[in-house]
């Protein structure tokens, strides 16, 4: 007797997942010219073979279920299913983070874009966040290049092996798992928007800013403060020159707050590759008067020192997983959960800030790795009512701060780049 | 190279500061031409317009109208009253459903062609009543109607800055305007003596106006009303 596959059975067993906690909000919250979408990027010294690298794609995708997959509706939540093939590789247009349409993201909810020598992935956020995707990109990397060039890549520093099945700890959603018995409050005022003349067609313009990382840390450490509490400082410090540009009066300021997202991994003992990341919100309030850089720095370190603990975050978690923990929102159809999510999210979630800095801090790869990659870069996708947001990551010796931005004018790069300079460090700037 | 106005250090491939616009040019340093980042002018198709809502829209009105049609042909054999509704209907698709036909509706456009509509709905009821007011009453009213908004809407679209000076001229006009309508009711009408109601609200009116266009025009006492006066 002769067993053969049955092809209807093998999509049966094909995973699927609800939503984490912090996923949720992210289909319910898109629109017609906004979803929330995040690019990784690795730039190799060679150009990109696109047919070892679909092989390698093909290879890798099995492995990350959580990540490889595509939105489906239910009746009361949504859900990922791993998809079968991988997506086909795509063509870079002339701007990153094309919006990412519901009809895509119901086929396939990330991709694969080949330009030159460059390697870029670009996620719907309710997958995975900045950390889980760099796992995966660095593991079709790693795939690519043992297929392109023959070398052995250990399976160490956030490369996994793809034949391994994937592990259950990998695909929980932390958030449940350690949300605390008391609640955050969620007040907060409404933070200060850079506004400008606004691009059509969904066009974004990134601009890069280049540091080197070692010169960026003594300067940090200068000033009392970690590598992202600087970044933080100095954005704060160029929203409020913008500010003072804009509206005369002082008594008419509004609090310059920036979003800094926090990899709850580094608090919480979780290896969940989905959505596990929280934020802080450092903020000044310029109706005090002017802040200088010192003590915007103490600002921003002292709000992370208070808010970076795992008792506190998990207050903050427990006051996420609260809503959907109600029976009543449990039963309620998801049509009416879009509309009241999408509703709180215009209100609350992101008028709190000015924008977020997310900074994935210094990647490190394996050794055999190294020499074949020339440069990374971590690109958040613009806020649905905001102008700016800002993506951070290091890669060897040089440290890149890529800016989207979706108005004409380059306001916060300028003065940026300025208080930078003030502070004597010379970024390189490259664009779009 | 250095940006010569803000001081930034360029990428190869930058042939102006991408942080304010200074060419990134000098004579004595030749350039290569280096590779941008994103290939130039490779942009995604734009997404059609969905016309779903438009149709379905339009079959609404187009329902009851064609009902009340039949209705009114089964029952009279003729278009009687229906027509008061198909006109009615109309005024309303005018206004509420006809621009979303289009990507980009101007209000110049629309707005006095919606007056035209009910203008010329208005001269249809005249008609079909046998009644002789249109000219004399209903024209001139729906038309100068017609010239203040568009005018109003103009006037904002161009110079929104000057938003408070424009609406305290619009309280004023509104006031001329009732005045208007209450000559109008006597002159053409004459069933009572001119009693000189519209009086009151132009006055109110007029005070309104003058008061906005006042606040408009003194920084100070504007900023003072809206600290005092703040939601």
């Amino acid at each position: 007797m002769t067993f053969t596959k049955d092809p209807s059975k093998e999509k049966a067993r094909l995973r699927w997942l609800p939503l984490d906690n912090a996923a949720k909000i992210y289909p319910a919250a898109r629109s017609k010219t906004w979803s929330n979408v995040f690019r990784l990027s690795a730039t190799l010294t060679q150009p990109v073979d696109r047919a070892v690298l679909e092989e390698a794609l093909e290879a890798v995708i099995g492995r990350f279920p959580a990540i490889c997959a595509r939105l489906r509706r239910g009746c009361f939540w949504y859900y990922l299913q791993q998809i079968e093939h991988s997506p086909q590789i795509r063509e870079e247009y002339s701007y990153p983070l094309v919006r990412m349409p519901a009809a895509e993201v119901r086929r396939c909810a990330f991709r694969v874009i080949v330009y030159q020598n460059r390697i870029a992935l670009e996620f719907f956020h309710a997958l995975t966040d900045g950390n889980g995707a760099l796992v995966f990109l660095k593991t079709l990397l790693a795939e690519y290049l043992r297929r392109r060039y023959g070398i052995a890549v250990p399976a160490e520093q956030g490369v996994l092996d793809p034949a391994q099945e994937p592990l259950a700890e990998e695909l929980e959603d932390s958030f449940q798992k350690y949300a605390g018995s008391r609640r955050a409050g969620r007040k907060g005022t409404d933070a200060y928007r850079i506004t400008g003349t606004r691009e059509t067609g969904g066009l974004r313009h990134l601009t890069c800013l280049e540091l080197p990382v070692e010169q960026t840390l003594q300067k940090a450490h200068e000033y009392g403060v970690s590598l992202t509490a600087f970044l933080c400082a100095a954005t704060m410090m160029a929203i409020q020159n913008i500010q003072e540009e804009q509206t005369a009066h002082r008594c008419h300021h509004r609090p310059v707050k920036v979003l800094l997202p926090v990899n709850l991994r580094k608090l919480f003992p979780s290896a969940s590759l989905r959505n596990f990341v929280l934020y802080t919100i450092p903020e000044i309030d310029p109706r005090l008067g002017r802040y200088s850089f010192p003590e915007i720095c103490r600002a921003v370190r002292h709000r992370m020192g208070l808010e970076l603990e795992p008792k506190f975050m998990s207050t903050v978690i427990a006051a996420n997983v609260a809503g959907e923990r109600i029976f009543a929102v449990k039963i309620m159809p998801l049509f009416l959960k879009n509309l009241v999510m999408k509703a709180v999210f215009r209100r609350v979630g992101e008028r709190k800030s000015c924008l977020s800095l997310s900074n994935l801090g210094t990647v490190q790869m394996p050794d055999v790795m190294k020499p074949y990659i020339s440069r990374l870069d971590f690109v958040l996708g613009i806020q649905a009512t905001g102008a700016y947001n800002c993506g951070v990551v290091s890669w060897g010796d040089t440290l890149y701060l890529n800016l989207t931005r979706n108005i004409r004018e380059p306001k916060l790069e300028y003065h940026l780049s300025q208080v930078l300079q003030e502070l004597g460090l010379k970024p390189l700037v490259r664009s779009n | 190279m250095y940006c010569a106005n803000c001081g930034v250090k360029l990428g190869e491939a930058e042939q102006v500061c991408p942080l304010c616009a200074t060419p990134a040019f000098h004579p004595a340093i030749p350039r290569p031409a280096g590779e941008k980042q994103y290939p130039r002018d490779v942009y995604p198709p734009q997404p059609e317009r969905p016309l779903a809502a438009q149709i379905v829209s339009t079959a609404l009105f187009l329902l009851p109208m064609l009902i009340t049609l039949l209705c009114d042909w089964q029952i009279s054999g003729r278009v009687t009253w229906s027509g008061y509704v198909v006109g009615a209907l109309l005024v309303v698709y005018l206004g509420m459903v006809l621009p979303f036909w289009f990507s980009k509706p101007q209000p110049m456009i629309f707005l006095p062609l919606w007056f035209a509509g009910v203008a010329a709905y208005l001269c249809y009821i005249a008609a079909s009543t046998g009644g002789d007011w249109f000219v004399p009453f209903a024209l001139p009213l729906t038309g100068v109607l017609g010239l203040l908004f568009t005018a109003l809407v103009a006037l904002l679209r161009r110079f929104p800055k000057g938003r408070l000076l424009i609406c305290g001229g619009a309280f004023a006009m509104l006031g001329g305007y009732l005045t208007l309508l209450e000559w109008l009711i006597w002159a053409v009408f004459r069933h009572h003596r001119f009693i000189g109601w519209s009086f009151y609200p132009l006055i109110a009116l007029l005070l309104l106006g003058g008061t906005v266009a006042a606040l408009s025009l003194n920084r100070e006492t504007r900023e003072a009303m809206e600290r005092k006066f703040f939601l």
